[in-house]
């Protein structure tokens, strides 16, 4: 039996593929299975979306013409989330929020269904010991 | 899945085409198989495999990839799905799978509803069935429709793929506005009234050109993603004075339509008109710049709705801190669940992940957006009261989906991984085959429990949590 190190990590990334396929089309998730393939080690084919416009001033888009320190903040909070959300680092402002809700309501699903599953899986292992006996 | 039992079918297009969409229904198969009990999910697999080996009956002598070729992979993937009908009749007529169902194979819209008229449904009334089928043939037609906007024979899956990226893009990039609009369909602006004409134009007008306003800012989001749209700002200056007048009736409209927007702006054909603001800047920069900011101000506003405990919180950078809070729990979570799945059972594991291609995941098919979800959710939580069923439930619907990978019984590198799949299910409780059916009768309860009918709740909850099998539990029939 593998270790439960290693089943973890396999875990996840079925839960990471889950993610990707049943939120296709959405940018985010077509990074995050590209990123899985990579790690799989297939290569892909290699026809990936063209890139899209990148915005280069966050803090005009933000609105905020005050102090340069809050702009600062905002800067360090928006790359932050580039880098959480998978694809995010080549989008816009606009379009991150957009695949950030996206990619929010993607793994809320994940992270209930698994938790579905790990009861269910859970009350089956405590009813089969009891039948066991 | 074409066992090389006999080479009457030609290599050609056409089998390439066949092997596509009898993996979707695979695929689809397979899901459904996860959502079933093990045993009728075995019987479902037999039933897709004999569709296999239906694709080499139904289309003659036909080598080439053109319509009439099309059409008869149609008609096979028809017959299909007829017998995957077959194998489902005991199906539950969940209105939520009807939404899984039409998600999972990215829908065409307009070629549904030729196909819905034109099929027979053998002997079951039940609306999910019907979109099921609907989702099969709608995918293989997808396909066709993709295949037969290029004319070109192609000799191997690679090009397949890379033929139909081009309209899928197109596709994509369609529907991803769709979500978009529709959130932002509130907030349309209302057409400006006096702006190419005089002041005293008359209210209806306005009504009938908005919906048409709707379409083609649809069209113009796809056109320009990302972009800022040309913002045509023809005779504002001088008649602002002149504008004032009409503005503050065009104000009071707007407030009957929707929340107080200030910036009313008509996109006829290529142009947004864009009324300036009293005392700002009327360039087409800043115009745009503020376009701009209110469409990333609504976007805040979405994900402010989305990210629990956020909605008293004011200041952008708070939010934000919020947002990359929430993110990053929901990533630990998943993680942390994956280690708890790995704990709770011994056996779980997914040993093919190496075996998906790579066209499953970077599929460039139509957007399936999330909301489709929430009819399942909303559907879950009206049961709520026994919190472990509507867990079941939950469980039930969106794994069917998640985990499906592995539970791939059609996988195309052949039998190996059957073992692997028979252990996994062995961890699903049934080693035994009694504690087995013990199973399967309370999906199907906890199942019949999402149709509707509340006298069952008391009954499956008794059921589940005493771990005895009734004779008066329906039983699946196989």
């Amino acid at each position: 039996n593998a270790s439960l190190a290693e089943r973890s990590q396999r875990i996840k990334m079925a839960a990471e593929m889950g993610l990707v396929r049943s939120s296709r089309g959405r940018h985010w998730s077509r990074a995050l299975g590209r990123r899985l393939l990579q790690r799989e080690g297939i290569t892909g084919c290699g026809c990936k979306n063209a890139a899209l416009s990148t915005s280069s001033n966050v803090f005009e888009d933000l609105g905020v013409r005050e102090i340069e320190d809050e702009a600062a903040e905002i800067g360090t909070r928006v790359r932050a989330l580039q880098r959480l959300v998978p694809g995010g680092e080549e989008l816009g402002l606009e379009r991150l929020f957009e695949e950030t809700a996206d990619y929010i309501e993607a793994l809320q699903g994940q992270v209930s269904a698994m938790r579905a599953m790990s009861c269910l899986l859970d009350g089956l292992e405590r009813e089969k010991r009891m039948m066991g006996k | 899945m074409n066992s090389g039992s006999s080479d009457r079918s030609p290599k050609c297009f056409l089998n390439q085409n066949w092997d596509r969409s009898v993996d979707h229904i695979s695929q689809f198969g397979s899901a459904l198989g996860s959502f079933m009990s093990p045993q009728s999910s075995f019987e479902l697999e037999r039933g897709l495999q004999r569709i296999g080996h239906l694709s080499e009956e139904v289309p003659p002598q036909s080598h080439f990839m053109d319509s009439s070729g099309n059409s008869q992979a149609l008609g096979g993937l028809v017959i299909a799905g007829n017998l995957a009908l077959a194998h489902l009749d005991q199906f539950p007529a969940d209105p939520g799978f009807a939404e899984r169902a039409a998600r999972f194979s990215s829908f065409d819209g307009q070629s549904y509803g030729w196909f819905s008229g034109h099929f027979e449904l053998p002997g079951s009334g039940k609306p999910s069935t019907a979109a099921i089928i609907q989702s099969l043939t709608a995918s293989g037609l997808q396909i066709g429709h993709l295949e037969s906007n290029r004319q070109i024979p192609v000799s191997n899956e690679q090009q397949l793929k890379m033929n139909s990226a081009g309209p899928a893009i197109s596709r994509e990039e369609m529907s991803l506005s769709d979500p978009i609009s529709a959130s932002n369909g509130k907030k349309r602006k209302a057409p400006s009234k006096s702006k190419e004409k005089d002041a005293a134009s008359p209210k209806p007008s306005t009504d009938p050109p908005k919906v048409a306003d709707e379409e083609d800012s649809d069209t113009k989001r796809c056109r320009s993603s990302g972009k800022i749209h040309e913002i045509g700002i023809d005779n504002v200056k001088p008649k602002l004075e002149q504008n004032d007048g009409a503005r503050s009736n065009g104000n009071a409209e707007q407030k009957q339509r929707k929340a107080g927007n200030d910036k009313p702006s008509e996109p006829p054909k290529d142009y947004i008109h864009v009324r300036a603001r009293r005392g700002q800047a009327t360039d087409s920069h800043s115009l745009a710049e503020r376009v701009r900011r209110e469409k990333i101000s609504q976007r805040m506003k979405l994900l402010q709705d989305l990210v629990p405990g956020c909605s008293k919180v004011t200041g952008k950078a708070v939010m934000l801190d919020e947002i990359i809070n929430y993110v990053q729990s929901l990533q630990r979570q998943v993680e942390f669940l994956s280690m708890k799945l790995a704990t709770v059972n011994p056996q779980l594991d997914f040993d093919n992940l190496a075996n998906l291609r790579a066209k499953d995941l970077i599929q460039i098919g139509g957007p399936v957006p999330n909301s489709a979800y929430s009819p399942e959710m909303s559907m879950v939580s009206s049961y709520a009261d026994v919190p472990q069923q509507k867990d079941i439930l939950h469980s039930i619907a969106t794994n069917a989906m998640d985990f499906h990978c592995s539970m791939n019984m059609l996988d195309s590198t052949g039998h190996q991984d059957l073992n692997a799949h028979q252990a996994c299910l062995g961890g699903f409780g049934d080693s035994s085959s009694q504690l087995g059916f013990f199973w399967e009768d309370d999906l199907q309860n906890i199942v019949q429990m999402g149709i509707g009918q509340d006298q069952e709740i008391v009954a499956s909850s008794h059921n589940f949590h005493g771990g005895t099998s009734p004779a008066a539990q329906m039983k699946i029939e196989l």
